[in-house]
């Protein structure tokens, strides 16, 4: 038979107020819920059933306010369409960033890694203390050593 | 600000190490998702089979210890749409109309069933071993289940049954009769049944007859094992000839099996397959004194030598289910029954004569039986001896299928009638085409023939002078007087003298015109027969000097379906028809084709003339469907 075939989306759920103010909560349920009824507002009861099927809201972790949303290939350009529309969450007020899609969640832990890195790398001039810079860079080191077992182990 | 983004980085940091660790361990578990890109299929997941063979033993570890549920195969259509309570559906099945024997499952399984008689019946094996059947019942062991005998009991004191047989046999049977060892019980006789007054014709069938050895009362029981076709004439007549005399008559339906042995290794079977009773807690019907004299002769009879000829012997069985044969195996004759031992063992009584024990027998599987042998003498002295095993109700089959686990080889009805003309075993039901039985037989098979004959295509269908066989025509047109009906002469003593006329050529007189005799025509020098092949006189040396002979009338014969009213039976080919073979084949025995035939007592005075210028009676047989004539040596039955 024919494949089933996901994609997974990789959201940033940004807050749009200040910090300082409620981190939205995270709860997938509400990221569902929201979800739907954006692509419902857009694609109709249409959206809503090509979606339904295999549609999963997961919060890959608090710290970093990271969702996997997943779909099925080709019903995912709706929920894509729909992301930037999700202005509100369990009423805080957020914004939706797609950062990824990917075909697997492992595609998309790899992708998240590199972005998380990268974001590193980016924060580094702001640190001021040496030691914090030191602990970075030695994580740095570390990730890449990481990075070579992984390649060694795939062989 | 620090703190913040000394909080982030630390946070980041866990979360990399995280993601790292989940996809560095992320490695793929299970076996075929280790593979190479280049060896992986997409089948794997769901099919074992198509898993490289390396990785195949560790691949069906990890499914076993995942649990991964069998692959279900959908049962067959037939399966799915089998009856949920098989037993009862089996009796919706034999509601009213046709009865299964014990055995039925069994043989449903393995032969071709056929409706006979009230009861469905194996006809043939599905796996063509007619001549393994063959030399099963020469070399090993055969066996048949002839449960559809019908059993008729007789009770009353014994001078009113004495005088009741009488009436029903003829005259020259009566010997058999009064034979002393069949009356005291310790034989079976054979007769042959007559409705009363009417001998030499009228002719019921044959039965066997067995004497309940005499007890304390005086009334005495009597039974008549007889083929079931012949219910209604026996009934009939047996309750005519009964009158103001105080005998019951009872037909014993479905009280008993029957099993036949046929063959040299019939007794090693029994005696692995039966497990008599050791007496520990016998239930209250047995006899101890006849037990034990029951015992002490089984212990004795190791052989079939030691038995006389038709002789009976009780037995009681344990009941033992057939779980106790581990292994299939073949009784052999041991070193014990090789050497034949001089000691004819005396034949006993069987508590299966009583009602009382059998209706106890019934109730529970795991009682001891009573049952009873019968010892079967070879008819023509060289083949086909044996055992039948009589038994009481729900008790045969574990004894059926014990004896088929110690190598006895299951024949059904044909073999059962080839195996009775091939040794002319007075049962045989084709020597009694004057009985009603015969009659019913004769119509169902030319029924069967002629509707055969219809399905054919017209161009296909060969000339077919006849389909029932027409004995009265013919008897009257060999008659010189006006004849009656016509009848088979069974009277030995005139057989015997037409035998010795053979030897003396004195002259041979029958009695009457209108008798049929039985001969066995052998065709020795090739050809075959058929039920309905003619039987006819040669005209002259020439007609045996060449084997086969153009019979020009029957190219024009062809072309009819069936004589013309007016056309002499007799006269059809150009030879005189003398008679028709009514059962006929390839014979395993004799390695050409035989079969009993019945010519007219007339043409056999003709027949004997022709010794004149041949130096042994000879015939010639043409088939109905080819105009070829066969000689066949010819011997009084």
């Amino acid at each position: 038979m024919v494949r089933f075939k996901n994609r997974y989306l990789v959201l940033e759920v940004v807050p749009v107020e200040s910090k300082s103010k409620l981190k939205p909560r995270m709860r997938a349920q509400a990221l569902y819920s929201a979800l739907m009824e954006k692509v419902e507002l857009l694609h109709g009861d249409f959206g809503v059933a090509a979606i339904r099927n295999g549609f999963l809201a997961k919060y890959c972790s608090e710290r970093t306010q990271i969702a996997y949303v997943r779909v099925r290939h080709g019903p995912h350009k709706l929920v894509t369409s729909a992301v930037p529309l999700v202005t509100q969450l369990e009423g805080a007020h957020v914004s939706l960033k797609t950062i990824y899609t990917g075909g697997s969640v492992m595609q998309c832990n790899k992708f998240l890694r590199d972005f998380h890195i990268k974001q590193l790398e980016g924060t580094l001039p702001l640190v001021k203390d040496e030691e914090q810079r030191k602990k970075v860079q030695e994580a740095f080191l570390s990730f890449r050593q990481l990075g070579e077992e992984r390649s060694n182990i795939n062989q | 600000m620090d703190v913040g983004v000394a909080r982030f980085l630390e946070s980041r940091i866990e979360e990399i190490r995280e993601l790292s660790e989940r996809i560095n361990t992320g490695r793929p578990m299970l076996a075929f998702q280790r593979l190479p890109r280049h060896m992986k299929r997409r089948v794997m997941g769901h099919s074992s089979k198509r898993i490289p063979r390396s990785i195949l033993d560790l691949h069906l570890k990890q499914q076993a210890k995942s649990g991964a549920p069998k692959k279900m195969k959908m049962p067959s259509r037939k399966h799915r749409r089998r009856p949920k309570n098989a037993r009862t559906e089996f009796e919706r099945r034999q509601e009213g109309v046709n009865r299964w024997l014990e055995t039925h499952l069994w043989h449903a399984k393995r032969f071709r069933m056929v409706t006979r008689w009230g009861f469905k019946l194996a006809e043939t094996p599905c796996d063509k071993g007619w001549r393994a059947c063959w030399r099963a019942a020469i070399s090993h062991c055969l066996m048949f289940d002839l449960s559809y005998t019908l059993c008729v009991e007789l009770s009353g004191r014994e001078s009113d049954l004495f005088s009741t047989l009488e009436k029903l046999t003829s005259e020259d049977c009566r010997a058999n009769n009064l034979n002393p060892e069949v009356v005291a019980g310790s034989k079976e006789g054979q007769i042959v049944l007559y409705t009363p007054g009417e001998y030499p014709k009228g002719c019921i069938g044959p039965a066997k007859l067995m004497w309940r050895p005499q007890g304390a009362e005086e009334t005495r029981q009597l039974w008549l094992w007889c083929h079931p076709g012949l219910r209604n004439e026996i009934l009939e007549n047996v309750s005519k000839v009964i009158g103001d005399k105080q005998v019951t008559v009872t037909a014993l339906d479905e009280e008993f099996n029957r099993y036949r042995l046929v063959g040299p290794l019939a007794m090693p079977v029994l005696r692995d397959a039966i497990v008599s009773f050791d007496g520990t807690n016998p239930p209250d019907w047995i006899d101890k004194t006849l037990f034990q004299n029951q015992t002490d002769v089984w212990t004795q009879l190791r052989n079939t030598g030691q038995a006389a000829q038709n002789a009976i012997f009780g037995l009681t069985v344990k009941s033992v289910s057939r779980n106790a044969i581990p292994k299939r195996k073949k009784s052999l004759k041991s070193e014990e029954h090789m050497m034949e031992t001089d000691q004819i063992c005396q034949s006993t009584d069987s508590q299966l004569w009583s009602k009382e024990v059998r209706s106890q027998v019934v109730t529970s599987l795991e009682s001891p039986a009573p049952v009873m042998l019968v010892h079967q003498p070879a008819p023509n002295g060289k083949h086909g001896e044996g055992w039948d095993l009589i038994t009481p109700r729900k008790h045969g089959l574990q004894l059926w299928l014990r004896m088929i686990m110690c190598g006895a080889r299951v024949g059904a009805l044909k073999q059962y009638l080839e195996l009775n003309w091939n040794t002319l075993n007075a049962e045989d039901l084709c020597l009694y085409p004057d009985s009603p039985m015969g009659n019913s037989e004769e119509k169902d098979l030319s029924q069967r023939e002629k509707d055969r004959f219809d399905s054919l295509p017209p161009n296909k269908r060969l000339g077919v002078p006849w389909f029932t066989l027409p004995w009265q025509q013919l008897i009257n047109e060999w008659s010189t007087t006006g004849a009656g009906s016509f009848f088979v002469i069974r009277d030995k003593t005139q057989l015997q003298m037409a035998d010795q006329f053979m030897e003396k050529s004195e002259e041979c007189k029958f009695r009457a015109e209108e008798g049929l005799v039985a001969i066995l025509v052998c065709l020795e020098n090739g050809g075959n027969l058929e039920r309905g092949s003619a039987v006819c006189l040669p005209a002259g040396p020439d007609d045996l000097s060449t084997p086969r002979k153009e019979d020009a009338s029957l190219r024009a014969l062809q072309r009819r379906l069936q004589p013309e009213d007016g056309l002499k039976v007799s006269d059809i080919f150009s030879r005189r028809v003398a008679g028709f073979v009514l059962e006929g084949g390839y014979s395993f025995h004799r390695g050409c084709s035989a079969g009993i035939a019945f010519i007219t007592a007339a043409a056999v005075k003709q027949l004997f003339s022709t010794l004149v210028w041949n130096e042994r009676l000879q015939v010639l047989i043409i088939n109905k469907s080819c105009p070829l004539y066969r000689y066949a040596s010819v011997k009084i039955v």
